[in-house]
């Protein structure tokens, strides 16, 4: 079943936030940002803007009739600056006006007076400051300082991994409608429409019930619409509150660029020792994570990269410390990976280092140190069906790897003008939220007179296929076809207490827990279906809309069976929810099993280098991956290979750069460049491995969103094996993006 | 009051013309299948199609709704999605469905809309032209493999089909265009005012706005637009007096597929590829990519080793200015603001001499050049070099032509001691910046890199590589 939105995408009939027909005389609203990355905020003159015709009102901090608070984790971020301001384009004012452009041109004459005070942009200077978000964190296991006498080598260094632009196509937005007795209807492009739901509620001073939420689809999300989403929505709920009138905040681009944070940027201090076979005993790393001004995620997105710092490896002794850096930069945020992406960065520039010492193919001490059934993990818990070996052992007969290594070898001995490199990269990926209240779901499922089903469920579709998933296992459960089944929209009112679409756990969370809602349905149905029969129970099944009996037809099929039901007064309708099982995590011992299981696989990855221009092409991507049994292999092939496109883009093209003054200048998509179809490798595959099943997810399934993300890593070490091609003189580098000026200065300078 | 005809009806708006097409759309035609992402026309998803009476013949392309006044449609043809849609989703919009070319959904119109541009416009219909077609289309999503397999099946459907025969019927048969496609006959619609005067505050000269109108939409909603396609200015390209005359209206498309170009420069056709993409090469002139000024436009990189002439005429008066005079400064030009480009002129005689275009971008395609240079050079058999030009963009304030190291070059023979020495006085040559597109090092290392990938590419059998890199 291909995608179950595709048709009205094709069309342009699939409705967006800027979609949704406006009440009549709607506002729109604009944001007065911050111009400096830090300062006290003397005063805020709105006088002239207040001029500017069309204009209704200016908000500021003082105009919050609730908290001024919308942190989730911690709560240490003010919706409207306050005294003080934390980073270039945090919000200062709003401005009300009829049209977007009165707006915009209102924000440009309000004068803020700001004191300037030194901004820090180094996480490595901030934790030389003591400016942390949180404490920080240190994860052992074995003895790692009695480990380095036994290792036959030891290499230490240093990493950096850039942020990353979400570059959702959507910009950010919402639209908030003023309902009876002082509540507030809200629409907004949010991953986490319980998020937006609590904060606007925690704002505005009014209980949770008076604010509703509705989604239908977000033009990509990527995980820059879990947190960050929410400040545009309570912006617009409190400008509909103060003006009784619905109003609208969208972004334009630049400004969804500017104001919104990004991958947290790492730096990042390792030191490993292997013994002379290859075999990694120990390992240590520091990262230091920038958090931006304010906690957002941070702090979860560091768990995740403690958790994964060992990447697919067993290693014996380990030492994770993890800094969760304050900075003056927009407070970053969820994406793609959530921190295991920057954590396999370094432990993989570990392994390239140390191969280059050893004189070794990299590649062998991966394959070498891959995880096996039972094996633990830095944090206790242990690999289950791990298919770690068995991934990068078809991987490397599949793509007959020593053979091609031979051939890049010869490739590069003949030619001076081009360079080729090819890389493995084994993967590792837990599923489930690390903070584990969340990690639960609800649905509600209707049958109606005639037979067709609506189901609602916290999951939001945002291009991954939720609904698809979710529609398929209802179809599966209750023995339907697909096209009697509708998702509705996500809404607070249909499903409460979400969690956000997140941490590729959607389709697992939502989809057991419409799995349930459908079992409960189900199970009504053939109650019915037995007395209308006159037969037991145990007999009846329900398959492709048909009432078998002993795997007979019978006079009954599924319309029949609802008409029957409706008129004997049974209940049509189901809500359920599910709560990941057996989760836990002792953050006093740093012990747990954090994940419900893990998601393996292993990419390769070859490309040339045009040595004289300093230019890249991938050439080939092939990955295997453990799909558990794919609930729909279209979509999640969708799912890996963009994912894929987008770490490539991540560690290759798609770099961030500010002034001195902290402000962001690649600003637009002229001046930021994330992957375009001639970026495409001609040879770019993704299989699934056979027989995978999972206990632990809906129906043997696995979650898809994150994981394949990682395999873009072998871009940046393919890359950095044609460069040492060129220049086996000079030592590799570990400092992503790896863009082409990087890359000819490496090859060009001494 | 603008006119034109909106997906077969007509539509009129009263908003200021210098709106962009894209907010009319949405905001007064209330069809939201266009969609508003970049504003910049650098990701594709406001893609519309516009046809326009061209003798006698409609004649479509695609262009980025968002950066197009709105003035610009004025009497044309404009169809988004919902112009498209029939009953079923048509065969293109079908076979997106099918190769899963279509995730969060918010790029999939475009798409559609670009690839019904390559159905009625490529020559070749191959599905190296087909993603040609969809390269100025950003997909966040889908890592392009979907949207590529429905890019080489929509080719593949119709390259046969679609030879030799009327596009538009056979397309309209197919079910990709609309019906009343076939019924329109020239419009009724009256060309607006042009007796306008270009001088004065507020009006802007605007011919393919597709650099103006870049991220400024809003600030140019309250200017008088002096439409220059409303003047006799021409978009074609002819031969005359053996020169090639490029009009002040010719696009870069146009220039890249014309033959009496390839010419005097066969690659060309493949070289211009790197401007840009497909979506905006189509409305972008190379009159504009000159007085833009951009130190890094492509089009002047290129023409001014064709020592290119400007033909100007304003009200009373008409001259030509050697384009190697006409970057005085920072986005300042030899030309009056009263004067406007009619042609650009090139010798034809030039096509005894090799051309070379190269261009380093932080991504290789649909990107401005963080470098870019060009050169022609015309030696005899002995490579001995009698007459040469460099450009190099990127580093000075204006496209820069090599002057100094150019005339040295002449009269000396190729060996990898001339391209060394030609290298350090073209270091003397230039003073590049340090900004978003590399620091400065980066493109004096870079330039040079590419001044060797000239020789190598021009020279080859002289094998310059083994001494110099």
């Amino acid at each position: 079943m291909s995608n179950y939105d595709s048709i009205d995408h094709v069309i342009g009939a699939s409705l967006f936030l800027d979609d949704l027909p406006e009440p009549v005389n709607c506002l729109h609203a604009a944001i007065c940002p911050s111009p400096v990355a830090h300062g006290k905020l003397k005063k805020i003159n709105i006088d002239k803007a207040l001029g500017i015709k069309g204009v209704i009102t200016i908000l500021t901090a003082d105009s919050i009739p609730g908290e001024n608070q919308i942190g989730t984790i911690i709560q240490d971020e003010p919706l409207l600056a306050d005294k003080e301001v934390d980073f270039i384009g945090q919000p200062v004012a709003l401005v009300v006006a009829g049209t977007a452009r009165q707006a915009d041109k209102a924000v440009k004459l309000i004068e803020l007076e700001i004191e300037e005070l030194p901004p820090v942009f180094d996480p490595r200077q901030a934790a030389a400051n003591g400016d942390f978000i949180a404490p920080s964190r240190t994860l052992a296991l074995g003895d790692i300082d009695k480990a380095w006498e036994k290792c036959a080598t030891v290499v230490e260094g240093r990493t950096e991994t850039g942020g990353q632009e979400h570059l959702y196509l959507e910009p950010q937005g919402s639209m908030a409608m003023p309902d009876e007795r002082g509540g507030i209807m809200l629409y907004s492009s949010t991953q986490s429409p319980t998020a937006v739901q609590r904060v606007t509620s925690r704002v505005l001073g009014i209980a949770m019930h008076l604010v509703q939420v509705e989604v239908k689809r977000l033009g990509g999300g990527f995980g820059g619409k879990e947190d960050q989403a929410t400040v545009y929505a309570v912006l617009a709920a409190l400008a509909a509150l103060h003006t009784s009138t619905s109003t609208k905040l969208i972004l334009n681009r630049q400004q969804d660029m500017q104001y919104t944070g990004k991958r947290h940027p790492y730096s990042s201090d390792f030191k490993i020792g292997l013994d002379e076979n290859g075999k990694i005993l120990a390992y240590e790393v520091t990262y230091f994570q920038n958090a931006g001004a304010a906690a957002d995620l941070s702090t979860a997105v560091l768990e995740r990269s403690l958790y994964h710092a060992t990447n697919a490896y067993y290693i014996p002794n380990v030492r994770i410390t993890g800094h969760c850096c304050k900075t003056n930069n927009v407070p970053n945020t969820a994406f793609r990976g959530f921190g295991a992406p920057q954590a396999l960065f370094v432990i993989e520039s570990a392994i390239a280092k140390a191969a280059g010492m050893m004189k070794l193919p990299a590649w062998r001490i991966q394959e070498k140190n891959l995880l096996k059934e039972y094996d633990t993990f830095p944090y206790g818990a242990r690999a289950r069906q791990c298919h770690a070996k068995r991934a990068f052992s078809e991987i490397l007969h599949s793509q007959k790897w020593e053979v091609t290594q031979k051939d890049i070898f010869n490739f590069n001995k003949n030619n001076s003008l081009i360079k080729k490199g090819a890389a493995l990269m084994p993967i590792c990926f837990g599923i489930s939220f690390t903070t584990g209240f969340l990690n639960q779901a609800g649905a509600l499922i209707h049958i109606y007179s005639d037979g067709s089903i609506s189901v609602s469920t916290g999951a939001v579709e945002m291009g991954q296929g939720v609904n698809t998933k979710i529609i398929a296992i209802v179809a599966h459960t209750l023995g339907v076809n697909t096209d009697i089944i509708t998702v509705q929209p996500t809404a607070t009112r249909t499903v409460a207490n979400t969690s956000p679409t997140a941490a590729s756990a959607a389709a697992d969370l939502n989809g057991m827990a419409a799995k349930l809602a459908a079992d409960t349905l189900r199970l009504r149905l053939m109650d019915t279906a037995a007395s209308r029969l006159g037969e037991h129970v145990s007999g009846i099944s329900i398959n492709n809309g048909k009432i078998l009996l002993k795997g007979q037809p019978t006079e009954l099929d599924w319309h029949a069976l609802i008409s029957d039901a409706y008129l004997s007064r049974i209940n049509l309708s189901a809500q359920a929810h599910y709560a990941t099982p057996d989760i836990y995590f002792d953050k006093n011992i740093e012990k747990g099993q954090p994940f419900a299981y893990y998601v393996y696989g292993t990419a390769s990855i070859q490309v040339s280098v045009d040595i004289l221009r300093g230019i890249v092409t991938i050439d080939a991507v092939n990955i295997l991956h453990d799909a558990g049994r794919s609930l729909n292999q279209d979509i999640d092939r969708g799912q890996a290979l963009g994912a894929i496109m987008q770490g490539i883009g991540w560690l290759t093209m798609e770099e961030l750069v500010y002034n001195k003054e902290g402000r962001l200048l690649t600003d637009s998509l002229t001046t930021y460049k994330v992957p375009d179809i001639h970026s495409m490798p001609s040879e770019f595959n993704v299989s699934f491995m056979e027989d995978t099943d999972n206990p632990h997810a809906v129906l043997q399934s696995k979650g898809i969103g994150e994981p394949p993300f990682l395999y873009g890593t072998a871009a940046y070490f393919a890359i950095m094996n044609a460069l040492i091609a060129a220049r086996p003189d000079k030592p590799m580098f570990f400092n992503a993006p790896l863009t082409h000026e990087k890359i000819l200065h490496f090859l060009t300078c001494e | 009051m603008i006119k034109f005809f909106l997906n077969g009806s007509t539509f009129e708006t009263q908003l200021p013309q210098g709106m962009s097409l894209l907010d009319v759309i949405r905001n007064e035609a209330h069809l939201h299948g266009t969609k508003r992402a970049c504003g910049e026309g650098d990701c594709g998803a406001c893609t519309v199609i516009i046809g326009t009476w061209n003798a006698g013949e409609l004649q479509f392309s695609t262009t980025a709704s968002c950066i197009l006044p709105v003035a610009s449609v004025h009497g044309k043809h404009v169809i988004t999605v919902e112009g498209l849609n029939q009953q079923q989703p048509n065969p293109i919009q079908q076979i997106m469905i099918e190769t899963g070319a279509s995730q969060c959904g918010f790029c999939t119109p475009g798409i559609v809309l670009a690839l019904t541009g390559f159905l009625l416009n490529s020559t070749h219909l191959s599905t190296d032209d087909a993603i040609m077609w969809i390269e100025g289309n950003i997909c966040r999503c889908t890592g392009y493999a979907g949207i590529y397999d429905a890019a080489r099946a929509v080719a593949d459907k119709y390259r046969e089909l679609l030879k030799n025969s009327n596009r538009v019927s056979v397309l309209v048969e197919e079910g990709i265009l609309p019906t009343w496609i076939s019924a329109i006959s020239d419009n009724s619609i009256h060309p607006i005012d042009t007796t306008m005067n270009i001088t004065g505050n507020n009006v802007l000269a605007v011919s393919g706005a597709t650099d103006v109108y870049v991220q400024k939409q809003d600030k140019f909603q309250d200017l008088q637009l002096y439409m220059l396609s409303n003047t006799d200015i021409r978009k074609d390209i002819r031969l005359e007096d053996n020169h090639v005359y490029i009009g002040g209206l010719t696009t870069v498309e146009t220039v890249r597929q014309s033959g009496v170009m390839q010419e005097i420069y066969p690659e060309i056709e493949q070289k211009l590829r790197l401007l840009s993409s497909m979506l905006i090469r189509q409305r972008a002139t190379v009159a504009g990519n000159l007085v833009n000024a951009s130190p890094i436009a492509d089009m002047a990189i290129i023409l001014l080793t064709m020592d290119a002439v400007i033909e100007v005429k304003s009200k009373n008066s008409q001259r030509e200015i050697p384009l190697a005079q006409f970057y005085k400064a920072y986005k300042t030009l030899a030309m009056e603001e009263d004067e406007l480009i009619y042609w650009i002129k090139i010798p034809t005689t030039l096509n005894r001499s090799k051309f070379n275009f190269e261009k380093v971008s932080r991504r290789n395609h649909l990107d401005i050049a963080s470098v870019n240079t060009a050169c022609r050079i015309l030696h005899d058999n002995k490579n001995l070099i009698h007459e040469a030009t460099f450009t190099a963009g990127g580093v000075a304030p204006v496209p820069l032509l090599l002057k100094h190291s150019s005339t040295w070059l002449c009269g000396r023979s190729i060996t990898p001691e001339t391209i060394r020495d030609l290298l350090k006085i073209i270091d003397d040559e230039i003073a590049p910046i340090s900004d978003v597109r590399g620091r400065a090092d980066y493109k004096r290392q870079l330039l040079k890199r590419l001044v060797v990938a000239h020789f190598i590419t021009l020279f080859p059998e002289l094998h310059p590589e083994d001494s110099l890199i």
